[in-house]
């Protein structure tokens, strides 16, 4: 059985091509595995804290995950609450390159009240590089990062990473 | 049509190197129509509560799905509100086991004032995934005080 991430270009046959074993498991066989197999990853920060007012990697965000040049899907899903009732703000980076709003990141919580509680998603389908184009095919680091514009900010997230197509 | 992934063969074991129309039925046709069809289940339901201080299902949640034992996509989403300013805490689980944190779930909100309505939303990708079976998946959730209330959406999918 082939491993995933052996995704091979199709290959365009020609008139009177005799399909061989060995073209028929690149083709048929390897490709069928990755497409029913594609990369992913998983992770948990579990519960981390910070009173950074500037962009900073969450801890324990970071998953690693190798790629053939396709989109990625990327969801963190969890709860956020702030000491003070603080703004949080979230971003994804790939490659250490964030993907959001310079400022506003990809999403952000309004505290409201000291310890209130507010369902956190933060997902996004992107290429990853540099002006949205899609990443080179091979390994890529993806994190959180995040920062508060007051208190001290908590967050316990589950983070999923996949290559889409 | 769904459900008949065939894990894909060495094409050097075939005797006669031949494909034959067995072979592209079950290795193309089937695999292509399952990887264009991959098994899924949905449910959409009225508005449920509890008042339950302890984990529970949310009533008529639970949906089944038959699996080739890929990893599972499970998404809910929904309102939540409370008649009291309360926290509510919420799950999801796959045959009755909670895949959140024991006592936090996958998410909680706390409602500052009673009735706040707010929106939920959970994510999970079964890093291992479930046995080739049918499994039921499920919400769970509690409440601290009040009566919550909840109308969701649930969505389930093998997604590799």
């Amino acid at each position: 059985m082939a491993a995933i991430n052996q995704w091979t270009a199709p290959k365009s046959w020609i008139g009177g091509e005799v399909a061989k074993a060995a073209k028929l498991n690149e083709q048929l066989r390897d490709n069928l595995t990755w497409l029913k197999s594609r990369p992913f990853v998983a992770g948990a920060t579990g519960a981390v804290t910070t009173t950074s007012a500037t962009f900073v990697t969450m801890t324990n965000s970071t998953v690693n995950l190798t790629t053939t040049g396709g989109y990625i899907l990327f969801w963190a899903t969890g709860y956020y609450f702030n000491s003070a009732g603080g703004l949080g703000t979230f971003d994804l980076a790939i490659d250490g390159l964030r993907q959001g709003h310079a400022t506003f990141g990809t999403t952000l919580l309004q505290g409201l009240l000291a310890n209130y509680n507010d369902n956190l998603n933060i997902m996004m389908i992107t290429g990853g590089g540099a002006g949205g184009s899609l990443l080179a095919a091979g390994a890529h680091t993806c994190s959180l990062q995040w920062y508060v514009n007051s208190g001290t900010g908590n967050v316990d997230l589950k983070i999923f990473a996949m290559e889409l197509c | 049509m769904a459900n008949q992934w065939q894990s894909p063969i060495d094409w050097d074991a075939i005797s006669g190197a031949f494909a034959t129309a067995t072979h592209l039925n079950e290795q193309l046709r089937n695999n292509l129509e399952w990887l264009k069809s991959r098994p899924f289940n949905s449910a959409s339901l009225t508005t449920k509560t509890t008042t339950s201080a302890s984990f529970v299902e949310v009533t008529e949640s639970s949906i089944a799905i038959t699996s080739v034992g890929g990893n599972m996509l499970i998404i809910a989403n929904g309102k939540l509100s409370n008649s009291a300013a309360a926290l509510t805490t919420l799950d999801l689980a796959i045959d009755g086991a909670r895949v959140g944190d024991a006592t936090n779930g996958l998410t909680r909100i706390t409602n500052p004032v009673a009735n706040y309505m707010d929106c939920i939303g959970m994510v999970w990708f079964t890093s291992t995934p479930p046995s080739a079976a049918s499994h039921n998946y499920s919400i769970y959730w509690k409440t601290n005080a009040g009566t919550a209330s909840l109308l969701p959406r649930l969505y389930v999918m093998e997604i590799r």
